[in-house]
């Protein structure tokens, strides 16, 4: 038995349960800990000297973490009904106590363990940096289902009930406090003192007034909710618009009926793709960080310190993010006047981590004192990497490292961020090749969590390793790639580009075809990030890689006819749409672009049609590209690539990435519509030898469905 | 040699800037980090292996206080490692070597990380004493009436700020200001506003010619968002014997002959030095600039502080350092061009040195092929704390160019001392 609740008895009356596994991992809710639980408070019903109940918890980050997600997912709706119900009683059971109850809550309280707390007469919460409190559930495509949606409007507000639950966010302590989720914030070592003087008060009074738990403005806040997250998601995330009716319910209904309100609703999300999507991409998550690669060879030593050399906007963002993990930076560019401008980089954003609260000031300005700017050669120590983030061409790679290697005679392992150009063709001139591997980091350094970690032919399993516990250090997931063209993330979305391009130089219109792709789930149309890669770097990458992969549609004629006259995107203020003056952040479609047009290929009769053979041709071409990757082994496992266009790409996560994607419309059926397209439109649909082989036998990527694996027998034979 | 002397490994500065302009956005701590920060760099030292951080600073910061351990901590050199700030006016750079100096010779550490640093632009406006009261009389006032009397003592002149430089560069004891020792000096030795000038010139014009030289000790600095500084500022190309004559005396306004020309520049600045024994030197591998083979400070008549310096090179040979004849190079600080023609001239007199020091005979020209090769305060500017690190620097740099071997690094300080610093090439 994993799950304990140790109850200590103390001579006032008051009775201390503590959250403790016996193997020392973060609290989870489950059946067996929820067992403990009717077991605990049936014994303390029981007990008549008992005069306050404090619940703490022995783990030092963690109070409480939620349901076990991976039990959850494995249970059928009538098991998941009971589960939830047991839930529910236990805690209206806890709430029901004749005594008062405080949770002393010193790390992480989320989804389920802050359902419980919500549950007790008072939470005091910790001011510590691994104090966060919140309700995810519905960015997991679910939502609180065991008295969550009943007691938070209570406490805080229908308002503000709303805010917490839609938005999914953990909150620290500050906001914590000022949404009204806990009632004191303590520093660690006082959260249980404080516990016991809220506990000295007796039972908590009957809810606070609030004006929006009055019927027709609850109707008003809610509708404004559901319009905001409608606008925001297009109706591809069911849950947040379930979680406000069921909240604005809850607010008026008995305790009863609510409670049945939250398990319908739950169990009918349960059921959707997007929840099984969205539950499985957070072990995707979870999976992304333990990513290993243990040869039994040396170990480098620890990394202290991080040369970025080359100050552009990919070197300073990867400069201020590695500062603000705490580990120093030596930042070295050719001049002075460029270093100048990546100070400014990190400058920015580390003023954008203070406004939102992720940095204090005197973090971003420990942050900013870890950079030191050089612009002249220094000399490499032990514990040192070498990240080089400078222009994309071979030459000038080649020997940066060749006499990077002359000027350090320890081992340290060196890391390009290239994105197009072969980690192995750079290494050429070194004597020692296997120091040399990939870091790719995906602009926005601070915003995008994927690193492909990129290990090449001669690449040292020890550099390996090395750069792989880097990544984990400074809090990206890594997933690990073979050095070839594009790696995994472009290597999929380069002829997703090169297909919009070629959609709208058949005659789409540009926003017809973002829209398509934005109601299909993705963060931005594709036509807007070629703009905002710029349309000259776009046609480079495409045409680079279709050097390199034959079988890649190149980027129609028309894209470097844009190019030859100056339309760059929205660097140059025009691009597939128009950015300059008041349309700077607002961008308008560019029609001018529709004479350049005209003069080649198609009318735009067809703009009329759907909006379906767009998605369908998009997503095709992607998936067979995905296939290709996982075919040739670029990574090990479709995991990898699911999780590596999610996180690296912002691939509609709630449809679980291309391959989930494919499996769900089922193989056959995609190799079908792609053997029909190719007959039309061209090779570059011609499904690769893995989806014909899955198709032909009527496998799919993922066999067992909703669990991820951690490897797939079926392709990593193929791959090896 | 003694195997405790001090050997200088390496060293970096920050490019001078005048007060209120480029660097003046940055406080000392944050110069301070900056040269720190890029001495670490480039010496590729481990910050592990430092024993401790001394840093000159005379103005000291009121939000830094001990301003040395700001740096050090801000600079990533481990807490363990004590850090401390010393004071000796001017000589405080000076001060930061030779306090590593003795610790070494006493065994008590084997690296150091010295400098000095000064943000003259950061002097703060002070309220007088009388002011101070009042205000401490209205905090402590409870009732409203209580509160209202309280400030109606006020008057408008206790809202004018006393500038904290103006009253550092006053001389508490003798209560008569830096500039106005100068003049006594000129007049003493009868130096003209025209040799002034001259000096002055002189050292501009070395300064602009030595621009590339002294890029070896600079690294650019970051000012205010993030504007690169490459060089001094202080150095003028367009300025002339007419321009300099043209200015009018400050200190004393008749018949002064000290101009805002003719004296060093009030300036922003930061200097750090690695310093180490000679076994750590050969434990790191480091292949040091020289070291530092006698130094002395000496006491004088605080009216003629400007004679320091030769006090203290008297003090330093008595002690056993190296003839005057013997330098190859020589930093004489230029507090002011009539302080250093002075100092020149005295140690050129054998009635002064067998006068005032009791010497048999003159201490020794000093020739002007060695003398500020690279220019002086007057041109590269003078921030108090940093210009004794600065010296050393500057010349055991100049002493590699030259191949030389022996450099003297020399100051005056206000309160009437000297300081005199001989250095050697490894």
């Amino acid at each position: 038995m994993n799950q304990r609740i140790l109850r200590q008895c103390g001579n006032d009356g008051l009775r201390v349960w503590t959250l403790a596994r016996v193997d020392g991992k973060p609290n989870l809710i489950d059946e067996t800990f929820l067992e403990e639980l009717e077991d605990a408070l049936a014994s303390i019903g029981k007990d008549p000297v008992a005069k306050g109940l404090l619940i703490r918890s022995s783990h030092p980050s963690v109070f409480l973490a939620g349901a076990d997600l991976s039990q959850l997912s494995r249970k059928s709706s009538s098991d998941l009904d009971g589960l939830l119900s047991r839930g529910q009683d236990a805690f209206a059971h806890l709430a029901k106590l004749s005594i008062p109850t405080a949770c002393a809550i010193e790390g992480a309280c989320l989804g389920g363990g802050y359902e419980m707390a919500l549950a007790c007469d008072y939470r005091v919460l910790s001011d510590s940096a691994k104090a966060v409190i919140g309700l995810p559930e519905t960015s997991l495509g679910l939502l609180p289902g065991w008295g969550g949606c009943f007691r938070l409007p209570r406490l805080v507000g229908l308002f503000r009930a709303l805010t917490i639950v839609v938005s999914g966010k953990p909150f620290r302590p500050a906001k914590a406090r000022k949404l009204g989720m806990v009632d004191e914030i303590v520093p660690g070592e006082l959260v249980e003192p404080a516990a016991k003087e809220w506990l000295a008060r007796g039972k908590r009074s009957p809810g606070e007034f609030f004006f929006t738990n009055l019927w027709p403005v609850a109707r008003f806040v809610s509708w404004r909710a559901s319009r905001e997250v409608l606008a925001r998601t297009r109706g591809n995330y069911p849950a947040p618009l379930a979680a406000i009716k069921v909240l604005r319910k809850a607010t008026f209904a008995h305790f009863d009926e609510a409670m049945s309100l939250e398990r319908r609703a739950f169990a009918g999300l349960a059921k959707t793709a997007a929840a099984r999507n969205l539950v499985s991409y957070f072990f995707l998550r979870e999976r992304a960080k333990k990513v290993d690669y243990s040869f039994k060879s040396k170990r480098l030593p620890e990394i202290r310190r991080v040369h970025v050399i080359g100050a552009g906007v990919m070197g300073g963002g990867i400069a201020q993010w590695v500062a603000s993990r705490g580990i120093d930076v030596v930042l070295s560019d050719l001049s002075p006047d460029a270093l100048s401008d990546g100070l400014r980089t990190v400058d920015r954003l580390l003023g954008k981590a203070r406004a939102r609260g992720i940095l204090s000031a005197v973090d971003a300005r420990a942050a900013m004192d870890r950079i030191t700017p050089v612009s002249k050669a220094v000399p490499l120590r032990e514990g040192d990497l070498v990240i080089e983030a400078i222009v994309e061409r071979i030459g000038a790679k080649r020997s940066l490292f060749a006499d990077l290697e002359k000027r350090s005679e320890y081992d340290m392992p060196f890391a390009s961020n290239t994105s197009a150009l072969s980690i192995d063709s750079m290494s050429v001139a070194m004597t020692d090749r296997g120091r040399l591997g990939g870091l790719h980091f995906f602009n926005p350094v601070h915003r995008m969590e994927l690193v492909e970690v990129i290990r090449g032919p001669h690449t040292d399993p020890a550099v390996v390793e090395s750069l792989l516990g880097f990544v984990r250090r400074i809090g990206k997931r890594a997933i690990l790639c073979k050095d070839s063209p594009g790696f995994l993330v472009n290597r999929i979305l380069v002829p997703y580009l090169v297909e919009a391009a070629e959609l709208w130089a058949e005659g789409w219109s540009a926003d017809k075809i973002d829209e398509a792709m934005l109601d299909f789930g993705m963060p931005m149309g594709p036509m807007r990030l070629i703009d905002e890669i710029g349309l000259d770097v776009a046609a480079h990458v495409a045409n680079e890689l279709k050097f390199r992969l034959s079988h890649l549609g190149s980027p129609p004629d028309l894209l470097e006819r844009m190019v030859g006259q100056g339309l760059l995107g929205r660097k140059s203020g025009n691009g597939f749409y128009f950015y300059k003056g008041k349309n700077r952040h607002n961008p308008v479609l560019n029609h001018e672009l529709n004479s350049l047009r005209h003069k080649t290929k198609t009318s735009s009769k067809k703009e009329k049609k759907g909006k379906e053979e767009i998605i369908d041709r998009m997503i095709l071409v992607m998936a067979n590209e995905a296939a290709r990757c996982l075919e040739e082994g670029v990574v090990d496992t479709p995991e990898d690539v699911d999780f590596g266009m999610i996180a690296g790409a912002g691939w509609a996560p709630f449809r679980g990435g291309p391959l989930r994607h494919a499996d769900s419309q089922g193989l056959s059926q995609i190799v079908t519509r792609m053997e029909r397209l190719s007959r039309k439109d061209g090779n570059r649909f011609r499904p690769c030898g893995l989806l014909l082989d899955l198709a032909r036998h009527g496998e799919c990527f993922y066999p067992n469905r909703g669990v991820v694996s951690k490897s797939h027998p079926a392709t990593t034979e193929r791959t090896k | 040699m003694s195997e405790k002397t001090l050997q200088i490994v390496d060293g970096v500065r920050l490019p001078f800037a005048k007060a209120g302009g480029k660097l003046s956005h940055l406080s000392a701590g944050d110069l301070g980090t900056a040269a720190t920060k890029a001495l670490l760099a480039k010496t590729g030292i481990d910050p592990e292996v430092i024993d401790e951080v001394i840093f000159g600073c005379v103005c000291q910061p009121a939000g830094e206080s001990n301003v040395a351990r700001v740096i050090a901590l801000r600079s990533g050199i481990p807490e363990r490692v004590p850090a401390r700030t010393v004071h000796r006016n001017c000589a405080s750079g000076f001060e930061a070597i030779t306090e590593a100096a003795e610790k070494v010779a006493a065994g008590r550490g084997e690296v150091f990380l010295v400098g000095g640093v000064e943000s003259m632009s950061r002097a703060p406006l002070l309220f007088d004493n009388g002011a101070a009261r009042k205000f401490g009389r209205l905090a402590k006032a409870r009732s409203t009436r209580a509160k209202l009397g309280a400030l109606m003592k006020f008057r408008p002149s206790d809202f004018r700020p006393r500038p904290a430089l103006l009253k550092g560069l006053t001389d508490p004891t003798c209560g008569i200001g830096m500039g106005e020792t100068a003049e006594i000096l000129a007049r003493e030795f009868s130096i003209s506003r025209e040799r002034q000038d001259a000096f002055a010139l002189h050292s501009h014009r070395k300064a602009v010619i030595a621009r590339s030289r002294l890029n070896e000790e600079i690294v650019p600095a970051y000012g205010h968002r993030f504007r690169p500084m490459l060089l001094d500022d202080g150095p003028r190309e367009d300025t002339s014997s007419h321009a300099l004559g043209r200015l009018r005396p400050i200190f004393v306004r008749k018949r002064g002959t000290v101009t805002a020309g003719n004296a060093s520049q009030v300036t922003d600045g930061a200097v750090a030095l690695l310093v180490a024994s000679e076994a750590a030197c050969k434990a790191h591998g480091f292949e040091p600039l020289g070291r530092l083979v006698a130094h002395a400070y000496a006491g004088c008549d605080p009216r003629r502080m400007g004679l320091g310096p030769i006090h203290a090179m008297a003090k330093a040979r008595h002690m056993g350092a190296p003839r005057l004849e013997e330098a190859e190079v020589v930093e004489l600080n230029e507090a002011f061009a009539a302080q250093a023609l002075a100092v020149t001239d005295a140690c050129a007199s054998k009635r002064f040195c067998n006068e005032e020091l009791k010497l048999n005979e003159a201490l020794g020209e000093i020739p002007d092929e060695i003398l500020n090769v690279n220019g002086g305060a007057i041109a590269l500017g003078h921030p108090v704390g940093a210009t004794g690190a600065r010296l050393v620097l500057t010349s055991l740099i100049e002493l590699k160019r030259r191949k030389g071997k022996l450099a003297l690094a020399t100051l005056c300080v206000g309160g009437g001392q000297g300081g005199a610093l001989w250095l050697e090439r490894n």
